[in-house]
């Protein structure tokens, strides 16, 4: 976006007034100027002043006073035409549709205006061109090596080549950077410097605009010279009129034929245009001149194009400050924002790490709380586990008395019992003996083997009801207690299980104790 | 006279930018070091922990459960003394028709006396420890006939007192010598 389009949009935006400055070499002209009621109208000067030019600072305060007193109120903005600032047209391979960046535009600019800002740059012990104060000593290094530029495009066909042309102007760094801080030490921002030679181009409008015409800015030393074709600028030019006065033969020089417009201080303008009027010459006589006088034109056209009035294409300014450079392009910027972004995934991660740690903290609090509880549950079911061991061990115990000891005292007799029906002359049981397992060994003698047989036999029947069998009968030879010869027989009885009205044979495994000792 | 030092030569900024980056890489990886992987290895510790308490936790809820059959523990263990109070009285019942102490001596003496029964040896036996059988036993050792065995077997059911032959061996002798192990 060009400065015109830009400052138009401040203006557009509200900012209606502006204090317009201009110096030349011996004072500081200011104009309160705000822009038209209705839109296309010209721009109204509230109040002007003027402060000699001894120092920028005192200038300014000395204008802005003076402005007070005049009963206007000075706008926050200013703008400030000076001779320092160099105008030229230039052919830059750069499309006004599709613009550089900032600081490229600003570095190409810069490049192509070294000749005329080399050209306009004074010797080092000689006032400066214009008699800015701003300059001093040395300022012609200044100049070349620190400018600052502005540009606006011209509009047109490009050439031949592919360039286009662009309205372009400079000023030394140091010369803006004074000029900043004088207005600002009067609390007015800088917002633009014009160049003395074609701003007051920028103040012609309709007709005066549209016609071919040379605009001459008078400013002490220099004469600046803009030739206008199509309400655009076709030339732009600074002389240097070396100390002599502008004379109604070099405005013809410099303008030549056709209609010129003088600006510059009232005094001035109109004392030239009168000499060119009266001029006894016979150039000025046959050459056709139509003079015209534009009072404080720079001052108008700079406030006029400021305030997006008009004059695009016939003037540009250099900004008042730098444009911002991107904020990431900047080495310090880039130094915090990768520190921001190291310190912000530092406190995500720490933030997770938190998260996370305080999670598990949280689920072990409470699987701790859980098994604190279920501590407490487990003594009650110890306790419940213990009262159930004992209500086993207590039905166990009456299941023994109950069930087991009313068995015995049924199979004991019964055994006895059977014993005895089973036995005959032909047999005598020698021992009976418990086993561990429930079972009863029996040996006796008989005199044959059928009657161990049948002994056997008749003892199983005997034994049944009691729900127990015979079983391992096995006969050998022996002799009996009386020397007879027999059989001698072993077998076991055993319980079987659930057959007989007393159940089965309960063991008592160790039942038989050892007597007690003394 | 001492030699110049060499001045050092101020860093470039893209030094300035590497020295800035390895600064932040080095803090990086000291945090990571020093912070982020002691609070991982804390958080996994926890969450095990956790985890292990709560799989205890699970465990002894489950056997309350299984202890309580779905009720409420102390519901639970009421009735489970309420039952063994039952059950203690039941038992205290059934050991009454023991006697109480030794005059089932006499008993014993006189019913050995009418069946023909010889009591040769009579002392107290021991139970096993933790018998849950845990009654007291008299081991004796008679000198008799079968028909006095059966006889004063038959006639421990006449007793006052419960005394039940919970062992027995018999030599038939002659004479016929009998152990017996009564349940007093």
């Amino acid at each position: 976006m060009s400065l015109a389009a830009s400052l138009g949009l401040l203006a557009g935006a509200g900012r209606r007034r502006v204090l317009a400055c201009a110096v030349d070499g011996r004072e500081l002209r200011a104009a309160c100027v705000r822009a038209g009621a209705g839109r296309g109208d010209a721009p109204v000067v509230e109040a002007v002043a003027a402060a000699p030019l001894d120092d920028p600072a005192a200038a300014v305060a000395a204008a802005v006073e003076r402005l007070r007193r005049a009963g206007a109120r000075p706008p926050a903005r200013a703008v400030l035409v000076l001779p320092d600032a160099t105008p030229a047209c230039l052919e830059l391979p750069v499309d006004p549709a599709r613009p550089l960046e900032t600081e490229r535009m600003q570095k190409l600019v810069r490049f192509e205006l070294e000749p005329y800002l080399a050209l306009q740059a004074p010797a080092p012990d000689a006032r400066p061109a214009g008699g800015s104060s701003a300059a001093a000593p040395g300022a012609a290094a200044v100049a070349l090596a620190e400018s600052v530029c502005g540009y606006a495009p011209l509009g047109g066909p490009p050439a031949g080549d592919g360039r286009h042309r662009w309205l372009a102007c400079g000023v030394a760094r140091p010369v803006r950077d004074l000029w900043v801080q004088a207005f600002r030490r009067s609390g007015i921002g800088l917002a633009a410097l014009y160049p003395l030679a074609g701003t007051a181009a920028a103040a012609l409008d309709g007709e005066a605009a549209a016609r071919p015409c040379a605009v001459l800015e008078v400013g002490g030393r220099v004469v600046g010279c803009a030739r206008l074709s199509g309400g655009a600028v076709e030339s732009v030019a600074v002389h240097d009129l070396g100390g002599e006065p502008l004379t109604a033969d070099r405005c013809l020089d410099l303008a030549g034929a056709g209609r010129v417009w003088l600006s510059g201080s009232p005094a001035s303008v109109d004392e030239i245009a009168e000499a060119i009027r009266v001029c006894p010459c016979e150039r000025c006589h046959t050459v056709e001149v139509e003079v015209e006088v534009a009072r404080d034109g720079a001052i108008l056209g700079a406030a006029r194009h400021f305030l997006g009035l008009g004059g695009s294409g016939r003037a540009c300014a250099v900004p008042g400050r730098d444009a911002a450079t991107p904020l990431l392009a900047r080495p310090r910027a880039r130094a915090l924002a990768a520190v921001a972004v190291a310190g912000l995934a530092l406190a995500a991660i720490e933030g997770s790490v938190r998260s996370t740690l305080g999670r598990a903290r949280d689920a072990h609090a409470r699987a701790t709380a859980a098994a604190a509880a279920a501590r407490a549950e487990t003594r009650g079911v110890a306790e419940i586990e213990g009262l159930g061991r004992e209500l086993e061990r207590v039905r166990a115990r009456r299941a023994y008395i109950e069930r087991d000891l009313a068995r015995r005292e049924a199979l004991v007799p019964g055994l006895l019992d059977a014993l005895a029906a089973a036995g005959s002359a032909e047999v005598a049981v020698d021992r009976v003996r418990e086993d561990d397992r429930g079972g009863f060994g029996v040996e006796g003698f008989a005199l044959a083997f059928h009657d161990a047989q049948r002994f056997a036999r008749d003892l199983e029947a005997g034994v049944k009801p009691l729900g127990c069998r015979v079983e391992g009968l096995r006969v050998f030879e022996k002799r009996g207690r009386l020397g007879l010869e027999g059989r001698g027989f072993e077998l076991r009885i055993v319980p079987v299980g659930p057959a007989g009205p007393a159940g089965p044979v309960v063991a008592f495994p160790g039942a038989v104790p050892a007597p007690r000792k003394p | 006279m001492t030699p110049a030092r060499p001045k050092l030569r101020p860093p470039t900024p893209r030094e300035v930018a590497l020295l800035g980056l390895a600064g932040l890489v080095f803090l990086g990886l000291g945090y990571l070091r020093l912070r982020w992987k002691p609070a991982r290895a804390e958080a996994a510790a926890l969450a095990e922990s956790a985890e292990a308490v709560d799989a205890q936790a699970a465990m002894v809820r489950n056997r309350a459960a299984a202890v309580g059959g779905g009720r409420p523990l102390d519901r639970a263990h009421a009735e489970m003394a309420a039952a063994l109070e039952a059950e203690r009285r039941a038992l205290a019942a059934v050991e009454a028709r023991f006697a109480p102490d030794d005059s089932l001596a006499a008993d014993l003496a006189a019913l050995a006396r009418d069946a023909g029964v010889e009591i040769r040896e009579s002392a107290p036996g021991e139970g096993r420890a933790g018998d849950p059988y845990a009654r007291p036993v008299r081991r004796l050792v008679v000198k008799t006939s079968f028909a006095g065995l059966r006889a004063f077997v038959a006639g421990l059911a006449g007793l006052r007192y419960r005394a039940t032959v919970v062992r027995i061996e018999v030599e038939a002798g002659p004479p016929l010598v009998a152990t017996l192990v009564l349940a007093l």
